[in-house]
């Protein structure tokens, strides 16, 4: 092959208009010339594609590392391929969260893992994504990427850990969605669980759980239960009727109420306070004492709400016996 | 008019366990009080006297109230006492204790009763009458019926030319009816000072308390009532 007359072939031919031509002349030059550097630069202006130019033009760097037209040129290229890039992302990400909000789960599924397996690095996407699969070990899969891309993310981590703590235990695992206000994603957990629950007590359990679901979605703009309301409101019964039993006990007169049941008060409200904690087992001070789990783990959930009723029934008790003393001895 | 009964199911689908106990052992304490009663009338008048609330007992600091206060929310003073509170609370409580739960349920019942008994021996501190029933509770009760299902649907029965009806009317004219007439009987009392055989402080008492119900309500029946879809 007469690669000089075949370059000037081609150039002739690019100059010419007849680029799909010239491109093939070059690719055949460079194929058997690769260090034909004019072909290089002749094929990156030649090239249909923005991959093909950037190629071209970094194999006729790596003949002449300083050519400033070269270099120039794929700075240029770059810029407008990372443009080029961030729209398709954009644009895909924008078609996947269309494809979610309108219920097409699946179909936004698919985009988004197009989208993973053409930037690898779009942290969105891998979040979009486990928030789009149903199996929990795929969503760790998800979000461990989305993770690893941003290891400074609290929320994720946070999120990441409760997924990981939970995957084998999907009633809780729903409660958690719950919880969150993720009520769609609730029920997916909750109906996978009657599907395959081995037993009719798991299946009973999760129809509960979906039933009372249903029953919250009939509430406009809820966005989750408020846990410091929540807690906070439930403590108050039982302090509330403790505090009326002894005040009886001290015939209306505080100064009468010996000091054991003043002391005894203390247990009530530490015990009432654990006890509603119990119905807010992701509020921020569980946190804060278990990790980001909270109370969300069914066994701590229950030793942490005994103790908070054996903490309440003792002083009542303690309450009783006294008052029982003070029964007029004729009644036995 | 009588009513009978709430036409409307459980929301969220619980037995009334508290409910069904309480009916079933104030009625069977009841029917030892009319056995020691006819058995051994000594006996009666000492837990009587001893198990109900006597406001001067109370208001010592050296009185047995504590006990009595919750020990009198199980003693009634004859069958039509028995009967009317027994009714109310079959009417009423179902559904009040489906919104919190049985736990939740049972201190509700206590400390409206025990508000009750609170307001009652407050009134009438000299007297050395004791006041039996579960009266302040059942009233708490119905208070709460109201807040959470004012429009809830009482089956009730009326006979009208010996022709019996059974219409369903709203809850509110039911609770509202009770509430008024104790309002009523309450201002009449006051002034003409009259001795009094019924409880209606005690009722005004647990009515009053049946504003906590809010710190009683399940999560989800709290939201439902604030988001307006029923409790």
């Amino acid at each position: 092959m007469d690669t000089s007359t075949s370059l000037s072939t081609a150039i002739a031919a690019a100059r010419a208009g007849k680029r799909r031509e010239a491109h093939d002349l070059l690719r055949l030059i460079v194929k058997h010339q690769p260090s034909n550097l004019a072909a290089w630069l002749w094929l990156s202006d030649v090239a249909e594609t923005l991959d093909e130019q950037i190629a071209a033009l970094e194999s006729a760097l790596l003949i002449a590392p300083h050519n400033p037209q070269a270099m120039a040129r794929l700075e240029t290229l770059y810029a407008q391929q990372e443009t080029t890039a961030k729209e398709r992302q954009q644009e895909l990400m924008r078609t996947a969260e269309a494809a979610r909000r309108t219920g097409h789960t699946k179909e936004a599924q698919s985009i988004l893992l197009r989208t993973v397996e053409e930037f690898e690095n779009n942290q969105t996407a891998w979040l979009m994504l486990s928030e789009t699969i149903d199996d929990p070990q795929d969503q760790v899969a998800a979000l461990e990427h989305a993770f690893n891309l941003n290891p400074k993310n609290t929320r994720l981590k946070a999120r990441l850990t409760l997924l990981k703590r939970f995957k084998n235990d999907w009633l809780s695992l729903g409660d958690l969605y719950r919880d969150d206000g993720q009520m769609a994603r609730a029920r997916d957990v909750y109906f996978t669980v009657a599907a395959h629950a081995q037993s009719e007590l798991g299946r009973a359990e999760a129809d509960r759980r979906i039933a009372a679901l249903n029953r919250l979605t009939e509430i406009p703009d809820f966005k989750g239960f408020d846990p410091t309301l929540t807690w906070f409101r439930l403590s108050l019964a039982p302090i509330a009727l403790y505090s009326l039993f002894a005040l009886v006990f001290g015939g209306f007169d505080p100064a009468q109420i010996p000091s054991l049941l003043y002391a005894a008060g203390g247990s009530v409200v530490i015990g009432s306070v654990l006890l509603a904690g119990t119905a807010a087992p992701r509020h921020i001070v569980w946190q804060l004492i278990f990790g980001v789990v909270g109370l969300s783990v069914p066994a701590l959930r229950r030793i942490i709400g005994l103790t908070g009723i054996l903490l309440i029934l003792a002083p009542y008790i303690l309450l009783v016996n006294m008052a029982i003393a003070r029964l007029p001895s004729y009644l036995f | 008019m009588f009513p009978l009964n709430d036409t409307e199911s459980n929301r969220y689908g619980n037995f009334p366990f508290v409910t069904v106990t309480i009916l079933v052992s104030t009625v069977a304490i009841f029917l030892f009080e009319v056995r020691l009663m006819q058995t051994d009338f000594v006996k009666f008048y000492i837990l009587l006297r001893s198990l109900g609330v006597t406001p001067r007992a109370m208001m010592s600091p050296d009185g047995w109230g504590a006990v009595s206060a919750l020990t009198s929310l199980f003693l009634h003073g004859g069958w039509l006492h028995l009967l009317g509170n027994m009714l109310a609370l079959f009417i009423f409580s179902r559904r009040v204790e489906d919104a919190c739960g049985a736990w939740r349920f049972s201190i509700f019942y206590l400390l409206c009763g025990l508000c009750g008994v609170i307001v009652d021996v407050l009134i009438r501190s000299d007297s050395v009458m004791p006041s039996l029933g579960a009266n302040g509770a059942v009233a708490g009760v119905m208070g709460a019926y109201l807040i959470l299902f004012p429009m809830g649907r009482i089956r009730s029965f009326f006979f009208a030319w010996f022709v019996p009806f059974f219409p369903q009317v709203r809850a509110f004219w039911i609770v509202g009816y009770f509430l008024l007439f104790n309002m009523l009987s309450v201002f009449d009392l006051f002034y003409t000072r009259a001795d009094f055989f019924v409880g209606y402080w005690a009722h005004l008492g647990g009515f009053l308390a049946c504003l906590s119900i809010f710190f009683f309500l399940r999560p989800e029946a709290y939201q439902r009532y604030f988001g307006r879809v029923g409790v």
